[in-house]
């Protein structure tokens, strides 16, 4: 019977093999070597078949880790804005608030209506008040010397009445004279004796006179002392009032003055506050920029992610295997997987779940334990 | 009357950020959501100068920066680049797009409106 050649041996399989052999023993080892083989192939398929399974988890924990990213960096953003709307809030009623300060201020500091303006204004009215003061002073003098002039005057009219009386009198004695020399002569001094008493009429008129004209004197004497020492104490008063306006309105300039100095600092360190108010939020503004950094980061990682992505697929893509994976189930590890990492709100909507829907941590953890322990066993 | 800028960027933040910031220094401002977004609005407003970003969806920076040199009545405008890219080659394709000037993220306000002064004479 004539056997068909299933197989033969290479070369180097020829040398290999002991050139005393039978075909038996060939046959053996051949055997031995496949079956070594066999096992070799079976791992090397078991290990890709991982490796395929392990790639396709990453491929379907992609999306998930695109939605945590995209959820940071919204979130960050989202709570960044919020902030910064808060911080420019914050800037622009202090910015409001020091502008009007800084404008009360400079109209107090500046301006017609100013504290300074008023102060100035007290000053010219000081100088006015001082001028007055002076001028009165003065008229108090001229009314003193006024008055001296007058009573001087009034002294030289009385002395002139004086004399008009001493003459009326010594006319009236010439007149009783000329009477007693008339009645002597007898009827012959008859017209003599008319006119002597004609002059002792006189005489006496004229001494009446000289009489009213002295006591008009007198009261005119005293009606002007009495007004010009009057109006004196008057001139006095008022130069005293104005004097003592003047030192309270020099009192009050300088207050008004001390008070526009501190007005001027406040103004300053009005300033000085709305320039660091501003410097702080420059800093957190300059802070908050990182977020954008942050994000292109996050970003580039994703890119880098995508990228091995598509190189597993380009592989996956042009090899033949035979691997079968249940999406479902390999999609329900992953999830599974997050949800007992993921902790907080946000992460859990990456997975389509409400943080009520999962079970908590702890829950999950000791799940876990009891999954693997396995068997009755109470955690405490 | 004030000379207006053009802010664009992607991230409404730091859209805010750089507005406040010249709107502090006494400029008007306008801002784009992109580069797509900002040439529409340049052929609707006039501008004095452009602030982009580079990474953005739809136009990026450096597109729009071309777009700009290529029209007659834009080419001319100043163009500041800011950007978290902070490579070589990227402030050299900024220049080579038309840029005037490259500012890395995070800007200094103060150094923002130092350069923006300078490059409009003010």
């Amino acid at each position: 019977m004539k056997h068909e050649t299933i197989f033969s041996f290479s070369d180097d399989t020829k040398k290999a093999l002991p050139h005393e052999t039978t075909n038996s023993d060939n046959i053996i080892t051949l055997k031995s070597k496949i079956e070594s083989l066999s096992d070799q192939v079976r791992q090397q398929k078991n290990f890709i078949n991982n490796l395929i399974y392990q790639v396709e988890f990453f491929k379907v924990s992609l999306p998930i880790i695109h939605k945590l990213a995209r959820s940071v960096t919204e979130t960050t953003e989202r709570t960044n804005m919020e902030l910064t709307e808060n911080i420019y809030k914050i800037t622009n009623e202090s910015e409001r608030a020091s502008k009007e300060i800084y404008n009360v201020l400079k109209d107090i500091l500046t301006g017609d209506k100013s504290l300074k303006g008023d102060s100035e204004q007290l000053s010219a009215i000081s100088e006015n008040l001082t001028k007055l003061s002076k001028n009165y002073e003065k008229e108090m003098v001229e009314t003193e010397r006024e008055t001296d002039r007058i009573q001087e005057t009034i002294k030289n009219i009385y002395k002139f009445t004086e004399n008009i009386t001493d003459i009326a009198e010594q006319t009236s004695v010439l007149a009783i004279n000329a009477s007693i020399e008339a009645a002597r002569a007898g009827i012959h001094g008859k017209g003599f004796r008319v006119i002597a008493k004609e002059i002792q009429l006189l005489a006496s008129e004229s001494k009446n006179i000289a009489l009213s004209i002295s006591k008009m004197i007198k009261d005119l004497k005293v009606n002007t002392q009495s007004y010009f020492y009057g109006h004196v104490e008057r001139l006095k008063n008022y130069a005293n009032t104005a004097n003592n306006l003047d030192k309270e309105l020099y009192d009050v300039s300088n207050l008004i003055n001390t008070q526009t100095g501190i007005v001027g600092m406040s103004v300053q360190e009005s300033k000085k506050f709305s320039d660091a108010v501003k410097e702080d939020i420059d800093k957190v503004a300059y802070s908050l920029q990182y977020q954008d950094i942050t994000r292109q980061q996050i970003e580039n990682i994703i890119k880098i992610l995508n990228g091995i992505m598509n190189n597993f697929n380009k592989v996956l893509n042009t090899t033949d295997y035979n691997t079968k994976i249940d999406y479902t189930e390999l999609e329900k590890k992953v999830k599974d997987l997050a949800e007992i990492k993921f902790t907080v709100k946000d992460e859990y909507k990456s997975i389509d779940k409400s943080s009520n829907e999962s079970i908590s941590i702890t829950d999950r953890k000791e799940q876990i334990v009891k999954e693997k322990l396995k068997g009755d066993i109470t955690l405490f | 009357m004030a000379k207006k800028i053009m802010v664009v960027d992607d991230s409404e933040m730091i859209r805010n950020f750089h507005c406040y910031a010249l709107k502090s220094a006494g400029y008007e401002v306008i801002s784009g959501l992109n580069g797509a977004d900002a040439v529409e609005k340049l052929f609707t407003t006039r501008v004095d100068m452009i602030i982009t970003d580079i990474n953005m969806p739809v136009m990026d920076g450096y597109t729009l920066i071309e777009t700009v040199r290529k029209e007659e009545d834009f080419k001319d405008i100043p163009i500041i680049i800011i950007s978290t890219e902070d490579e070589a080659q990227d402030k050299q394709k900024g220049f080579d797009a038309g840029a005037n000037l490259y500012l890395i993220k995070p800007v200094e306000p103060k150094k923002l409106i130092e350069n923006v002064n300078m490059l409009l004479g003010d």
